[in-house]
């Protein structure tokens, strides 16, 4: 899994480089500082990705490069996959540096599925799945799998857990390519459907789990989300999250998500953490590394 | 799926609905939807790479609207299907139809990674 993060993490990097090279942006980071952008924190992470993967070093609130980025070797089918996406997300990013205009590819179905479908997306929940015991639970126990975007996770959930699932998902689109993708597997008995967004999520039963696989940075208001996770579970449930913060290819990856609907870069561990704890859920356990953090807190 | 080919050959199909016969053209292996043109039940069919035909069954629907012919359904960019769907494609491929083709291939339009040749 690693090995594909990386590569991901490189291609985004080495293309984020080239494109600000390619349209002056580069010059004009060291020349401005990075709230003098319109989209500043868009212009606040392309200058973190180059300071923090080493290709620049911060002066003040500008950045100056002191290298350049070499095209990295693509190795693993699932970076090769991703390539066209992050080819695509760069056309967007100068005019949205520039301009402010938040770009949204969402529209475009084919590649919002690829950043929703990888192969990398999936690896991070299945290691967040083993490491955080859910293959452990019991074929009565339910797990509310939130903002399930294409299915992936719940998919992954299905393959990995004896569980009954609840997926949670806002868009109805995206609902029925879920029920669609499940019925493929024949495993329709196991998984219900609420149409809500994480905010207001009312689950027709309390559960033992509550998964949420990177929807911190997706949301408005990811303080409510959590509210609603605790809401819902049973005395002794959990809450399990599985997120990209703001470091390692917590930078890269997410920057993707950005152009898809993401309303902002990943929290960094620290306020992953405090937004937890705010909404009176304790953490239990914690693990990560490269820029992925897995949590279980309970109430 | 293989390149065009210059072959072509023409096929009988009964529909498994009304039993009516229509006679179609192939001149390419992979999947294809037809629509009977007497009553409207759509079918897929799968053309080997001999062009014959390794698979045809009814279907509730189809993502084509040609009621007279057949029409090529592929993908237009295989690297961008989900994870999630890529055994089902690959079974394809293979010239497997699994049991509920019709929610795989339903999937993939609704991500708009199908398109339909001739339409």
């Amino acid at each position: 899994m690693w090995k594909r993060a990386r590569e991901v993490d490189s291609y985004v990097t080495w293309r984020l480089y080239t494109t600000l090279k390619e349209t002056g942006l580069l010059q004009k980071l060291q020349e401005k500082p990075w709230w003098e952008f319109a989209d500043r924190d868009l212009a606040r992470w392309v200058c973190d990705i180059l300071v923090e993967k080493g290709y620049a070093r911060r002066s003040g609130d500008v950045i100056s490069v002191s290298s350049a980025p070499e095209r990295p070797q693509i190795t693993t089918m699932d970076a090769a996959d991703l390539a066209p996406v992050v080819d695509r997300v760069m056309t967007l990013l100068p005019r949205a540096l520039e301009t402010g205009e938040k770009p949204n590819l969402f529209e475009e179905k084919a590649y919002y599925s690829k950043v929703a479908g990888s192969l990398v997306y999936k690896a991070i929940i299945e290691a967040a799945i083993e490491e955080m015991g859910l293959s452990r639970l019991s074929s009565e126990a339910v797990v509310a799998d939130v903002f399930s975007r294409i299915g992936t996770s719940v998919m992954t959930l299905l393959e990995m857990t004896p569980a009954r699932v609840i997926a949670v998902e806002p868009q109805p689109e995206n609902i029925e390519v879920i029920k669609r993708t499940v019925r493929l597997s024949g495993q329709e008995n196991r998984v219900s459907f609420v149409q809500a967004s994480p905010e207001e999520m009312v689950l027709p039963e309390k559960v033992d789990v509550v998964f949420m696989a990177n929807v911190i940075h997706w949301i408005m208001n990811p303080r409510l989300a959590l509210v609603r996770a605790r809401e819902n579970l049973k005395e002794k449930g959990s809450v399990r999250i599985i997120q990209q913060v703001y470091e390692g290819t917590g930078l890269t990856v997410p920057f993707i998500h950005y152009f898809f609907g993401a309303v902002r870069p990943p929290p960094t561990k620290e306020e992953l953490i405090r937004l937890i704890r705010d909404v009176n859920l304790k953490v239990e356990r914690q693990l990560g590394s490269f820029g992925i953090v897995a949590l279980r807190a309970t109430l | 799926m293989s390149q065009p080919s210059l072959r072509a050959k023409q096929v009988k199909l009964n529909c498994k609905q009304c039993s009516e016969e229509s006679i179609v053209a192939i001149n390419r292996e992979g999947l294809h939807a037809f629509i009977c043109p007497y009553c409207g039940q759509p079918h897929l069919l799968l053309i080997d790479p001999n062009l014959g035909v390794r698979d045809f069954r009814q279907v509730s629907s189809v993502p084509a609207r040609r009621p007279f012919d057949i029409a090529r359904i592929r993908v237009k960019d295989e690297s961008l299907i989900p994870v999630t769907l890529k055994p089902f494609w690959e079974m394809l491929k293979r010239g497997i139809l699994p049991p509920n083709l019709e929610d795989g291939l339903a999937a993939l339009q609704a991500l708009g990674l199908l398109e339909i040749e001739g339409e």
